[in-house]
């Protein structure tokens, strides 16, 4: 499609009646291979095309969207915006959209092997030498491993002058694994993705990441299960980026905070956290997924939402903006050109302390250190601040070292509680990203990432989870 | 739109015997829908957007590949050329036959209702702004002092499913589709709680949505004042929809014989095996009129029937797609589910039904026979719970701490946890009498067990 058609669209909409329209171009293609148990369960690439249109007419929003990509079509979604947006007047909220500085800018993220050039057989190899290396450790009986690449290209124009084009590849690798022993059975997935091309896996030590990682759920199986009861816990980097996403960073999302459905409502300027903790949405830092431009063509930089225990900012759209009086973060965002903006993340992670991680291990005479590799993820109640997650296997601490594995790691709180009791923050940040998952809200999935250092903290409870 | 699919279907079988590949399947969706998303009792966008997605599954030999498109401006040969690039690059399945053929229809229900197709969006908004109002009015009856939707949806779409294999058989159905969830959060002496409403179906039913509004501004309230409650073992009670949320999680995966041949499954080498009570049984029914997975096909053009999955605990069969029967050397059960177009089928639950046989108590006989229990309306985190060794695990968001038959106070905060087969195996005290249907394709009854234990 010529991208001439998305300006005169913008024209036409004007046109017709539309105090603001912007239009979001899209073509992203996913790559998916899938050995399982050694046999190419899949080898797939999907790609999808399509235009969605947003129109602000008498303060309504109205969206449509087709992935028919003639003039014509364009156009009738145009209409059909509008029509919606003038009989959504009755029941909406006004809306305006904040009038800020045009940008115009194209973007490609780096890479240095273009991974749809890279022989297919090779691709193959390495899943097959990831496979193997899982498949020669005892007790695994089942080994899923998968290769993905998405290549996200996105055009945004808009009645505001803005024109935005920006292209984003993220690769990857992971494992799923089962492991059988004396008729106990434990499972434990893992990934490693990046922002880049083909380079990334063929730096990776892929055939060590299948071997640990089965070696991992094997001596998992044979662990015994956490006690329930309240620790106090180191978490790790991953393990910290998975709760602060999760727990804390959509209670900052704007528009959950104006729907009424977050805890931090009306706390800004308040301290709700250890004066320790520092929060940080950021859509450049290394390690997480790149996003130099939200899809209302607002620049992400650094958002720092709170800064030593106090919150100072909830993730804002150019809606959200104006209407909580905030400025814009650059955190509005739609999966795919069909759907309406939200709020939504981009790297979420902690700021580091002082501390080196073993020093924090070391001060912590008795409790446990709860990893993130194989933990499968979390759920909160952002109105209410409750929480539950899962971790990977674990290990006890006693004496100030790490004793026994644990595994069934379960942690349930409070958030707020959870950041106030933070006492002790690493000095080692990192970032990870996902190319095989990512955030779901309201029936979109966005790519994202999180992290931050080794954090200790006071009283958590965990949960064992019950095995026969 | 659907002769969209069918040509493109065609020309894409045409073409790829041309090409040289020995099996081809093609299956496209097209829908239409309006979608339309709540803040704060209002409505915040609506969204009219018609999407049509495919996917071409080839195969030379045993080397399969496949691609997906939501794209109508393509060049057919280069797609063909791009598929058997992949294909050539794959490596053989040494148990891979072919794709799906004998293509038919088995039961069939309604799935399509008329009402869907010819609403418009001024009636749409209507429909949820009642919805909402109905939540708010029944909260203030149940003495809230405010009550508001903080966030929801209301989802009407209409579309079609067409299936065709390289031999020309194919398959086409139209089917509708209503989803509402409402979050709904009430405030009483300055402290607040909230629920849910959520309504799935293939048909518009005002009464039924009406229905769930209702509930959910009534529960909006139920759950004030919650705090957590000591740890030990308790006897549970799930409601239909806590039950759902377990069994769909722990549970339902388990009977996919993909996952058994895979050893991803507890249940291999257990097939007239008592797994779970006697009292219970578990159906595969395809059949059920207005439900999510009603189908007279399944995603790979394969015939659909009820089944008995479980009969009195004992398991008789395994959910089959075309590739893990033709492994076995058995026919399909018309299991065959797709996550995407292009991706392949991987066996699955069409209505997934549980009914008990003995048991039987309706919900209040099963408050009266609790000494010291806990009722579960809500949970967060149940879907981390493990299919491959049946544990479960999750915080209760939601629940009713009672003793001797009455309820006491309102519970959150607490872990529960515990197996899947243990609770509707050796620990089950009582099954409701009434299946009901949430979460689009589950079908099930209240569960009522001892020993489940709370941290």
């Amino acid at each position: 499609m010529s991208l001439d058609i998305l300006e005169k669209a913008i024209n036409y909409g004007r046109e017709r009646g539309a105090e603001f329209i912007d239009i979001r171009y899209q073509e992203v293609l996913y790559e998916l291979i899938v050995i399982d148990n050694g046999v190419v369960r899949s080898y797939d690439t999907s790609i999808v095309k399509g235009l969605g249109v947003r129109v602000l007419v008498d303060k309504t929003i109205g969206y449509s969207a087709t992935n028919r990509l003639d003039f014509e079509s364009v156009k009738d979604s145009i209409d059909k915006a509008i029509k919606i947006a003038r009989s959504a007047r009755k029941y909406s909220a006004l809306v305006e959209i904040l009038k800020r500085r045009t940008f115009r800018d194209r973007i490609v993220s780096h890479y240095s092997i273009d991974p749809l050039e890279v022989d297919p057989s090779n691709k193959l190899e390495v899943l097959m030498d990831t496979y193997r290396s899982t498949k020669e450790v005892n007790g695994i009986v089942s080994s899923v491993v998968r290769y993905g690449f998405e290549r996200d290209y996105r055009v945004y124009v808009s009645s505001n002058g803005d024109f935005i084009e920006q292209t984003i590849s993220l690769i990857g690798l992971s494992t799923f694994l089962v492991a059988r022993v004396e008729n106990v059975m434990e499972r434990l997935h893992d990934q490693k993705s990046s922002v880049a091309g083909w380079e990334f896996i063929k730096g990776m030590d892929y055939v060590k990441f299948g071997r640990e990682n089965a070696e991992l759920v094997v001596e998992a199986t044979k662990a015994p299960v956490v006690k329930p009861g309240k620790y106090t816990v180191v978490l790790d980097n991953e393990m910290v980026g998975l709760m602060l996403h999760e727990a804390f960073g959509h209670a900052t999302e704007a528009d959950i905070v104006e729907s009424g459905g977050s805890v931090l409502e009306r706390r800004i300027g308040e301290k709700i956290a250890s004066e320790l903790v520092t929060v940080i949405d950021d859509g450049r830092v290394e390690g997480g997924y790149y996003l130099p431009y939200d899809d209302e063509g607002t620049p992400k930089t650094k958002t720092i939402t709170v800064e030593k225990g106090v919150l100072k900012t909830y993730l804002h759209s150019l809606e959200t903006a104006i209407r909580l009086g905030g400025e814009p973060t650059g955190n509005a965002r739609v999966m795919y050109y069909e759907h309406p903006i939200l709020i939504r993340q981009t790297n979420t992670y902690m700021a580091p302390g002082d501390w080196k991680p073993e020093e924090i291990i070391r001060d912590t005479r008795e409790g446990i250190y709860v990893r993130g590799r194989g933990a499968m993820g979390g759920q909160v109640d952002t109105s209410m601040g409750t929480f539950t997650f899962t971790a990977g296997p674990s290990y006890l601490v006693k004496n100030g070292e790490l004793a026994q594995l644990v595994r069934g790691v379960m942690l349930s709180g409070n958030i707020l509680d959870t950041l106030k009791n933070v006492d002790a923050v690493g000095r080692d940040l990192v970032v990870t990203t996902s190319v095989f998952g990512g955030c779901g809200k309201a029936y979109q999935r966005a790519r994202v990432g999180d992290g931050g250092p080794h954090v200790r903290v006071r009283e958590i409870i965990l949960g064992g989870g019950g095995y026969t | 739109m659907k002769e969209i699919l069918f040509n493109l279907s065609s020309k894409f079988r045409s073409r790829a015997i041309e090409k040289g590949l020995s099996d081809l399947e093609f299956y496209g969706v097209w829908s239409r829908e309006i979608h339309i998303e709540i803040s704060r009792s209002r409505v915040k966008s609506v969204v009219d957007k018609t999407s049509i997605n495919y996917g071409i599954i080839g195969a030379i030999g045993k080397k399969i590949g496949s691609i997906g498109l939501r794209d109508l401006d393509i060049d057919v040969d280069r797609i063909l050329d791009r598929l058997i690039s992949i294909i050539k690059a794959s490596r053989e399945d040494e148990k891979f036959t072919g794709f799906a053929k004998k293509y038919g229809r088995g039961v069939e229900s309604s799935i399509f209702d008329k009402k869907i197709v010819e609403i418009d969006h001024s009636e749409a908004l209507d429909i949820i702004n009642n919805a909402i109002e109905t939540s708010i009015e029944s909260a203030r009856k149940h003495g809230a002092d405010e009550t508001f939707v903080t966030e929801g949806s209301f989802e009407l779409s209409v579309g079609g499913v067409y299936i065709s294999n390289i031999d020309g058989e194919e398959q086409y159905r139209e089917g509708t589709l209503n989803n509402m969830f409402l979050e709904i959060k009430s405030r009483k002496d300055g402290e607040e709680s909230s629920y849910w409403a959520i309504y799935q179906s293939r048909r518009l039913s005002i009464n039924d949505i009406l229905r769930e509004a209702n509930r959910g501004g009534e529960y909006s309230i139920k759950f004030i004042k919650a705090s957590n409650i000591e740890s030990g073992e308790y006897s549970v009670i799930l409601d239909p929809y806590m039950t759902a949320a377990f069994i769909s999680s722990a549970l339902s995966p388990a009977f996919s014989a993909l996952s058994v041949q895979e050893n991803r499954s507890p249940l291999k080498n257990k097939i007239e095996t008592q797994i779970l009570s006697e009292n219970i049984d578990i159906v595969d029914d395809p059949a059920i009129d207005w439900s999510i997975g009603s189908r007279s096909f399944d995603d790979e053009g394969i015939a659909t029937m009820k089944k008995n999955i479980v009969e009195k605990g004992v398991l008789k069969t395994y959910l089959y797609n075309y590739y893990t029967a033709k492994r076995e050397n058995r026919e399909s059960t018309g299991n065959g589910i797709r996550q995407t177009p292009s991706s392949v089928t991987t066996p699955g639950f069409t209505n997934f039904v549980l009914k008990g046989r003995g048991l039987l108590m309706n919900f209040d006989e099963m408050i009266s026979e609790l000494k010291k229990g806990i009722i579960v309306h809500g949970l967060i985190g149940y879907w981390m719970s493990n299919p491959v060794n049946g544990s479960t695990q999750a915080t209760i968001s939601h629940g009713l701490l009672v003793e001797h038959g009455e309820v006491k106070k309102a519970v959150k905060g607490n872990v529960l946890v515990g197996n899947i087969y243990e609770w509707l195996g050796r620990n089950i005290q009582g099954i409701g009498r009434e299946v009901i249907n949430v979460y689009g394709i589950m079908h099930v009854p209240a569960i009522f067990f001892s020993n489940g234990r709370i941290g």
